[in-house]
Parts: C-alpha cells; structure tokens; sequence
C-alpha cells in the first residue's frame, strides 16, 4: 500500500473531500492519484472490458486515472478527469468506479 | 474575442523549454511558457506542489545545472507562464506566425505567436503482456515521479523489469525511501550492458553519471537485491490489483528459454521500464516532417542546425529530436532560442553563431553518449514476439488484444500501415491517442509483415493531440 514519506517534508493544511461518498483528508497539493494510491483503492477506473486501471504514467498520458469528480462550485457537473492531472480541493466529490464511457 | 500575440511561444517548461525561454528573455521579446503541469521543471525535475517544503529536493551533482536552470528562469519576472494548460493543437497561419490551442481550468482557449519552440519531451513505452493493466503495474518513471514530486512511496514491494537503466536509479530510490525492492531485471545480457565501458571517450565526458549509476548499483547490491540480466517480464495475475509477477529467462535475442525455471515474486508494485517514446504528436499535427529511429524514440522530429523544424517558424528541442537524457535538451534548447532570436532578427548570424558554438560542442558530446545508452538500452530483436502473446491487450484504451491485430493482419493481407490497422481494429483510437500502444502495434505490423516501420508509418496527428471536452468547444465558438 502506499505511504507518505514524512522525513523532511513539512506538509500544508489538511482539507476534506470524498472519495466514493467516504470522508478522507489530504494536503493541499495533493492530486487526486496519490489520494486514491494512498486510500488503499487499487482502481480509478472500469475499462471497456470491465477491469479495473489504476495510475500508469502519472504524467497525463495514458488515461487509466480517469475519475469522475464534481466539484463543489458546480454540483450538478459530472467531470471526467485524469486523477494523476488534477489537485484535491476540499469538498471535492471524486468517483473511482464509474465505467469509463467516453 | 482576439488572442494576444507573443514574439514566442515556448510549449514545455523542462530543460529544454528553459533553457530557450533563458536565451529570449535576454532580448526585448514577449515570452510565454506553457505546460500541462503545475509547475515548470519538465518530468525530469518535477517538482513537489508549491504548499511542500522539501528538504535537498532531488540532491545528487547529476542535477545541479538543470536545477539552476531551474529556478533562474521560475523566478524570472518577464515570463508568461500558462501552467496546468494542456495543449490540443498548433496551426500555422497565413500571415506570419501560428496560433495554439489549449484547455486549462477556464475551458478551451488560444492564443498567437510569432514562433514556436516545441519542447514536448517523451513519454515511457509499455510492453504489452498478459495482465500488463492490472493495477500496480506501472512505468518506472510514474514511480519515480510520485516519489520526487508527490513524496509518496506507491506500494511496499516492488520488482522493476526493463532495459533502460533508469530503474537502477529509481529502485535505488525507493529503498532508500523505504521501499522493498525485489529484483531489477535487464532483459538484456550483462555483455551488452558492459559494452559501454569500452567507450572511455563516453566515461570521461559523462563520468558522473557512470558514477552515479555505479553507486546505485552499490547500495542496490548492498540492499541484498538481485540485479537480473537474461530476465524479461512474462505475465502477472489479472483482476483487482497486483499481486504476482512472473519473470522469464530469456537469450540474447530474446527469445524465451523454456528449460529455465520462471521466477515469481509476491508484489504489490512493478516498474516497467522498456525505453521511451518522444511525444511529437503536436509537432506532426502542426504539419513538421519526422523520420523514424529505433532507438531513439520513434517518429523523431527533423530539424534545421537552428533547430527549426520543416514547419517555418516551428522550432523543436529536447527529446522530441531524440532521446538524448536533460543535459542534451538544455543544449538544444540553448540553441533553438538562439536560433529563434536570430530568426526574429533579434540578433546577427555572427553573434548567434558565436554564441553557439560551445553548446553545439557539448551538444556533440551528449548526443554520443545518448547513443551508446541507446544501444546499451535497446530491446534484444526477438523481445516483442516471446512477451506480446496473443491475449496481451495491445490497445490499453480499446481493450484490443495482440491476437486480435494479428488476424486482422492474416485477413487482411493487403493492410500495412499503422493508420489501417487502426481503421480496421480500432488500435490507437481511444483517450491516449495511440500514445501507449504505437511502438507495440507499429513493431507487431512489422514483424508480422516482414517490413521495417518506415513502412509502416505513424498514426496520423490530428488536432485535438489530446481529449477536449466538446462542450469547450462550443464555448470557445460563442465567444
Ligand atoms: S496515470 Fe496516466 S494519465 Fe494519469
């Protein structure tokens, strides 16, 4: 499972979002991949078989991170987003099992 | 609504893309930088969030002049920077200049420029092998990564197989992170490693990195962990997350060795790291001329000595010309600025070719060095064929198998090119653009057709080079 690493490092402020309707706390910083890493979830998205991806480049290109997230300034948007790409932000909703149906 | 016009667009804030934007910003002319990450330093230095404070981030004397860079052009006052801005398109304009296209969190926008550099960089090559999608299973990069610029350790047990010996330096870093490493596999033979030290030349221009990596290898060895040579990866268990790791024996061409036992390895994490691809979908797309290199990173983008591409107006630097490692790109970047300056007339052909002469000396020396890494790096010639088996998914975005492309290869005898079999399988089509599986099908076409890639072509660039929601589209038309 995944760690912080804590020697050395002086994290920022703690924020809450949710992650498939659970509470959990990150730094700000933080993006959405290390969150779900960190979690213990293994996946971020079904792929068109149905498997589960998780994070394989960490740098924008493959897509397996693909979440779904809304965002508490327009709760009625459902966005697609690539969790390796896009930060925590408190009162963010993440979703790592939708199917991925783009 | 009119977009704001620069004399200079750099696209890509890593080595490359600041050490051109350093040269520019000597000179009166409008600079912007833009990135798809959050913070400039390219993959090579990607830095930890803005909100950390890392103590001696990335030490080690590998990195001292880059890291210069660095912050001498972050903290520079003249700069545009457009950060977290994914670039979707360039096109070339009647009149002088070009305009970009990008999304970033206000939706789709663009923008013009006089000139471009385009310093887009490379991404890792997967192979592809029966549960290569299994969660856990990552590029050695991604590893490092989230280790250098998140501070996070992404499991406990690791095994790293590859050719390239960047996973020496990573699994070095994630032991002294605290990590369990297992094993690093070279699929190659210890002979081809050790041809590079009959090239004294190459250890002493580049002896810190030879000493660099000889002292991973140390503490890796100190560690007790088993450094394999002969030993590709041969399939892991599917399903929720990983868990097993089989690795095989293989000659040196690469053919599997049946009568040698198979190792396995109780894992939650492992590295790939089978070389890389350059990213020049955006340089392709804008109409730039590439040639093919095997082994250094696909459809490379041809340049002028200014480095200007076939594209008037576009230059290119960094990985995207060929992999050739930081040093190189910072090089290159230095004389692609100074190529742009001369090219906006900013500066005489004799200034510019004085200035330049000691980077192109340099430059010289990476790119000899580059080559032996690549040769040292490159895939024994039968790897493909004895690890791609017929249920490995080829397409990791359409979930389109080896053995699917290969009938359609059988029933379409006619079918050659990258683009048909993409037409014919749906290969390439889904959210990474081709990105992932291009060297695997191209080579796969190849091997199956007997022909060379040159062949067999890229996929074609299209505009938008990466995933645009279509409702900025309409937004951007309303304005
Ligand atoms: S992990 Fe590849 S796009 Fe996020």
């Amino acid at each position: 499972m995944a760690k912080r690493i804590t020697n050395q490092i002086t994290r920022s402020a703690l924020i809450t979002l949710t992650l498939n309707n659970q509470q959990i706390s990150a730094f700000e910083g933080e993006t959405l991949a290390t969150v779900i890493l960190l979690s213990g979830e293994p996946a971020c998205k079904l792929d068109k078989a149905g498997n589960p991806r998780g994070p394989f480049c960490n740098m924008g290109a493959c897509y397996d991170c693909l979440v779904t997230v809304i965002d508490p300034a327009s709760p009625d948007k459902r966005l697609k987003s690539r969790a390796c790409m896009t930060m925590v932000k408190a009162g963010l909703r993440v979703f790592t099992t939708q199917e991925d149906s783009i | 609504m009119t977009d704001t016009i620069y004399d200079v667009a750099i696209i890509g804030a890593g080595p490359a893309g600041l050490a051109a934007a350093e040269q520019i910003l000597k000179y009166d002319a409008q600079v912007i930088i833009l990135d798809e990450q959050s913070r400039p330093g390219g993959q090579i230095m990607r830095q930890p969030p803005k909100e950390f404070k890392v103590k001696d981030w990335l030490r080690g004397s590998i990195y001292t002049d880059t890291k210069n860079l660095l912050h001498r052009v972050e903290d520079h006052p003249k700069v545009n920077w457009r950060m977290s801005a994914c670039v979707s398109g360039i096109i070339p304009l009647e009149e002088n200049g070009h305009q970009v296209w990008f999304q970033d969190a206000t939706g789709l926008n663009s923008l013009r420029a006089k000139k471009i550099i385009l310093c887009s960089g490379c991404y890792e090559r997967p192979l592809a092998f029966p549960g290569a999608t299994t969660p856990g299973v990552m590029g050695t990069g991604a590893i490092q990564t989230f280790l250098k610029s998140q501070q996070i350790l992404v499991g406990d047990r690791f095994v790293f197989a590859g050719t390239h010996p960047l996973q020496l330096i990573v699994a070095e870093q994630i032991i002294k992170a605290g990590g369990k490493v297992e094993a690093v596999a070279f699929a190659q033979p210890l002979s081809s490693c050790l041809a590079i030290l009959k090239q004294p030349r190459i250890i002493l221009s580049h002896w810190r990195v030879f000493v660099a990596a000889a002292k991973s290898i140390w503490r890796i060895k100190l560690a007790g962990v088993p450094i394999l040579f002969g030993c590709a990866i041969k399939n892991v268990n599917e399903g929720k997350q990983l868990n097993t790791v089989i690795l095989q024996s293989v000659n040196t061409s690469g053919k599997a060795m049946t009568n040698r036992p198979v190792r396995k390895y109780k894992v939650d994490k492992l590295g790939l790291c089978y070389g890389f691809q350059v990213s020049s979908e955006l340089a392709r797309q804008a109409g730039a001329k590439s040639v093919w290199s095997d082994n250094r990173g696909g459809w490379l983008i041809s340049h002028s000595e200014w480095m200007e591409s076939s594209l008037a107006g576009l230059f290119v630097a960094g990985e995207l010309t060929g992999m050739a490692g930081a040093d190189a790109s910072r090089e290159e970047g230095y004389i692609a600025g100074i190529g742009c300056l001369l090219s906006l007339r900013l500066m005489s052909h004799d200034v510019a070719e004085q200035t330049t002469r000691q980077a192109r000396r340099k430059l010289k020396k990476h790119n000899n060095f580059a080559q032996a890494l690549a040769q040292l790096s490159k895939l024994p010639v039968h790897l493909l064929e004895t690890v791609m088996t017929g249920n490995s998914l080829l397409c990791r975005c359409e979930n389109i198998t080896c053995g699917t492309v290969k009938k359609a290869l059988e029933n379409n005898p006619h079918s050659l090119s990258a683009n048909s079999i993409k037409l014919l399988t749906r290969t390439g089509m889904g959210l990474c653009q081709g990105r992932l599986c291009y060297a695997n099908t191209a080579s796969l076409i190849a091997i199956t057709r007997n022909r060379r890639i040159e062949d067999i072509g890229p996929y074609h660039a299209q505009w938008p080079a990466k995933p645009i929601l279509i409702s900025s589209i309409l937004k951007k038309r309303q304005q």
